[in-house]
Parts: C-alpha cells; structure tokens; sequence
C-alpha cells in the first residue's frame, strides 16, 4: 500500500466512523439551508472532502414552460480546484447523464472506458479521473429551478430525478461504495424535510416557487465571502497564462476581475471599484458563468448556490 | 551571407519572438492584472531589449564602448529566473512581493544597460563563459520544473514548455562552448539555431497551450 493509497485508506476510515454523524448534518443542514443546490452543493464537498472522491456532481432534468426539457448540473464539487470545469462539464459528459436519467439507473463502479466515449475518457484520464460511478434516484416530489436562473428563463419545477457522478483517481476500497449510496438514498428524504423540494401536488410554474422570491431580493453580499480568479493559481504551471486569461468584455466585470486579488472580500470589493450593487451583482454573475472566478469562504472553501443573491 | 549576418538574423528572430510575447503579455496583462503575465511581459520584454541591443551593437553602434553583453547575459539570466518563480505553486501567494523584486531588478539591469559605455570590456573567456552559462543553468531548472509538472498532470502546454526551455539549455551550452574552444564558429550557429527552435516552441507554447 503505498502512501496515496494510506491516506485513502485513513480518510475513508475516518469517515465511516464518522458516517452516522454525517447522516445527523444531511438532515439538520436541509432545514438550515433556502435553496436545494446549495444543499447538494455542501453534501458534494462533503463526500469529496471525507470520502476522496475527486470530482462529484449532481445533475438532474429541468423543464421549462416551453415544454423544453434540458440536462442541468445543479452542484459540483472537486477536489483539485486546478481541474478545468470542461473535463467533466461538456456535451459528453451531458449526453451519457441524459441516457441514464431517460434509462432512469445508475451506473455501476466502472473504468472511465467504459462509461465514456473514448476520447472523453481519455480527456478524464489525462487529468487522473480513472474510474466513475452513477447513481440514479427520482421520486414524485419536484426540484425547483436552479438557484441562479432567472424568471425569463422560465424554468419551471420538475419532477425530481437525479444523477449524482462521482470520479476517483484510484478504484475506491470496497465499503466506499455502500457508504456513498447510503448517504445519496437520504438526500431526497433529507431535502424534502428541508422543504428544499417541493410537493407533488404544486402548481408548476415559477412564481409558485417560494425559492425563486430571493431573486428579488436586494444585494448584500456577506463580508466574509472571498472572490478568486479559478485559473490564476496554475497559469504558467499547468496552462498558459495567455489562454487562461480569457479577455472580459463587459466594463464592471472587467473592473471587478482586476480588483480581485484572492484576499479583498466582496464588501471590500464594492467599495474598491465603486460599483453600485446592482452592476456589482451583474459582474459577479458574468465571472462566475463564464468560469474566470469562485468565491470561497473565509476558509478558502469555495461555495456555490444561491451566495450571491443572499 | 557572411557568418555576422547569419548571426545577427538570427539574434533578429530571438528579438522577435520575445517581443511579441511581451506585447502580448501585457496586452493581456492590462485586462486581467495577472501577475504571471506580468512576469512573462517584463521577462520577455528584458530579453527583447537585450537582443536589439545586440543589433545595434552588431551593425549601428560598432565600438567597444558598447558592450552590452553584460545586460544581455545578466539580464536573460534574471529574465529567466523571474519566469522561474513565476511557475512556482509556492510562491503564488508571494506574487506581489515578487512582482516587486522582478520590477526593481529590471530597473537595476536599464541602469546596467545605460552605464553600458563606463563598464570595463572583458575579453577574458572565462568570465564570459560563465555569464553566458548562468542562463543555461536556470533554463535548465525551468526545463526540469515544467518536466515535473508534466509528469504529474500531463497538459499540453507543460509539454511545450518543457521542451522549449530543454532546447533554450542546450542552445545556450552550445552557444557558451565558443568561448571555451577556441576558433570555432559552428557553435554559435549551431547554439543559436537551436534556442531559435526553443523559442518559436516557447511562443507556440504561450499562444496556444
């Protein structure tokens, strides 16, 4: 066993051991929590954190009032914050999730080649992402709409079914695999305690979705959230620096992307550019859509769903 | 074409290369306020001046007054360590810090460039030998980082990178051997032609990687 697959070993231990007490946070954090992505999103950064799971991904159908069903990813968490987002965010990644859910199953523990096109595994290979594994689950509640979309986009609640993805590096010890299902099979009856879902019986429609009115909501960004530049760590490492700094068109965002230096808090940021909330949300959301930032906690833990309109 | 032209076309080539590469950077240094661009522009834009220096001294400014080899090999040499500490994941945090230092030391090596006419010449093959290996030496460690970071996560652009600055070692090594054997010409063609090679990689590496 050499030291990689030691500290593997350690960390599943440690969270076996720590399983029951997992199950206990599963239920209390989706009463704390407003939004069902930012739910799945803490759920994924804790399997990836205490289970060694490299990449993990929650995707689900969402409908719209035009009668359009697309595949959305609704929470993501990776390990290496070095990974590009196209590795395992693309058309095949998308189109092997869109047979599942239309299959409505999962897919067991396998070797990336044999759940992907060849040349998408090899994309996953070449950044260690060795092995996958899908797991299905749907029930007659329905998912509201992603936390960031908007009312024009006229997403509408759908009914909840749901691939969770998960990448390794190395094939997983034996009970890990148990232990992830166990704790994915009490996301629905966790989320729905958490009124995070919603009933079937629920006039579907936008407005009848109590999660959306924070949308409405003024901008008040939380001091202790940090912005930071996602690929700046590895430009001149891993990728070049001239094609990792992809030119930004629209003025706040560029104004924005220029003051964020890993340190400065969103507060601290809004005061430096002397952006009003308004176009300071606006610039916010363009860097985050197009991949050039993330905003992480005070730890440095980056955080997704529904930050930016709290 | 005699052996200067052939020489100075391709000093000509290297001016080029890092100029471009430094215009771009800092093109795209002024959108982004990336400080590994910063370091690639100011590295790069070094480089440049050094080589049109070169020219000039070759086909302008023909005088033993102006020597630039001094700023150019010391200056390739901090150039490249810069880039250096630039690829380095442990020093990210130290990144302003050091985009200071990178400033002041450019700043020293214009002071070098212009006290050109008042420095002392030196013929002496030994000195020479060892200013221009200097830049072999830290082009080498770049080469042997980029090969770490190759092995463990494999992308394209660590491969170029790699391979450009595997080529800028051996192209400078050759180059430096002139001043160890005596009357042979070969090894700054040779030396040059293959730094030429590394730097049009290097580009390619940048533009695309």
């Amino acid at each position: 066993m050499d030291n990689h697959e030691k500290l593997a070993h350690a960390s599943f231990l440690r969270a076996n051991q720590q399983l029951p007490v997992t199950l206990t946070q599963l239920l209390r954090a989706s009463v704390e929590m407003n939004h069902i992505d930012e739910f799945l999103t803490w759920l994924a950064y804790l399997i990836v954190r205490d289970l060694n799971v490299q990449v993990m991904q929650f995707w689900a159908n969402q409908a719209s009032s035009t009668n359009r069903t697309s595949i959305v990813l609704r929470a993501t968490a990776i390990q290496d914050r070095s990974l590009p987002s196209h590795v395992v965010v693309n058309a095949r990644v998308v189109e092997v999730v869109e047979y599942l859910l239309s299959e409505q199953r999962g897919a067991e523990l396998q070797h990336v080649y044999g759940a992907f096109p060849s040349h998408q595994a090899d994309l996953l290979r070449r950044y260690g992402l060795n092995y996958c594994f899908g797991h299905f689950q749907s029930n007659a509640s329905l998912l509201p709409p992603l936390a960031n979309s908007h009312p024009s986009d006229g997403d509408i609640a759908t009914p909840f079914a749901m691939i969770a993805l998960l990448f390794w590096r190395q094939l997983p010890f034996q009970s890990v695999l148990p232990t992830v299902i166990t704790i994915l099979d009490k996301v629905e009856p966790a989320a729905k305690q958490g009124n995070l879902l919603l009933p079937p019986d629920t006039k579907v429609g936008i407005q009848s979705i109590p999660s959306t009115n924070v949308q409405h909501q003024g901008f008040q960004p939380r001091s202790e959230l940090i912005p930071r530049r996602v690929r700046e760590t590895e430009a001149m490492r891993v990728y070049s620096p001239f094609t990792s700094a992809a030119p930004i068109q629209e003025r706040a965002a560029l104004l924005l992307y220029k003051a964020i230096d890993g340190r400065k808090s969103l507060v601290e940021l809004a005061a430096l550019t002397q952006l009003n909330a308004k176009d300071m949300e606006t610039a916010l959301r363009q860097l985050v859509a197009q991949n050039q930032i993330q905003v992480c906690d005070k730890v440095g833990q980056p955080i997704n769903g529904p930050w930016l309109l709290e | 074409m005699n052996s200067k032209q052939i020489t100075d076309i391709l000093l000509a080539i290297q001016a080029s290369i890092t100029l471009l590469i430094s215009v771009r950077a800092f093109y795209l240094y002024s959108r982004t306020r990336s400080d590994a661009l910063f370091a690639i522009g100011l590295s790069m834009g070094v480089i440049g001046l050094g080589g049109i220096c070169g020219l000039i001294g070759d086909t302008i400014l023909v005088s033993p007054y102006f020597n630039t080899l001094w700023f150019r090999y010391i200056g390739q040499t901090v150039s490249y360590l810069f880039i250096y500490l630039a690829s380095l994941r442990s020093l990210k945090q130290y990144s302003t810090q050091i985009k200071q230092w990178h400033i002041i030391a450019s700043a020293l090596l214009l002071v070098l460039l212009f006290l050109t006419p008042f420095i002392p010449t030196s013929s002496n093959p030994t000195t020479l030998a060892i200013l221009s290996a200097s830049r072999s030496v830290i082009c080498f460690v770049i080469f042997l980082n980029y090969a770490d970071i190759f092995m463990s996560k494999e992308t394209r652009f660590s491969f170029l990178m790699s391979l450009a600055f595997l080529l800028i070692t051996v192209g400078i090594s050759i180059y430096t051997m002139k001043f160890i054997v005596p009357h042979s010409l070969s090894f700054d063609f040779v030396g040059d032609s293959i730094r030429v090679v590394g730097l049009v990689i290097l580009l390619i590496a940048l533009f695309i990687g």
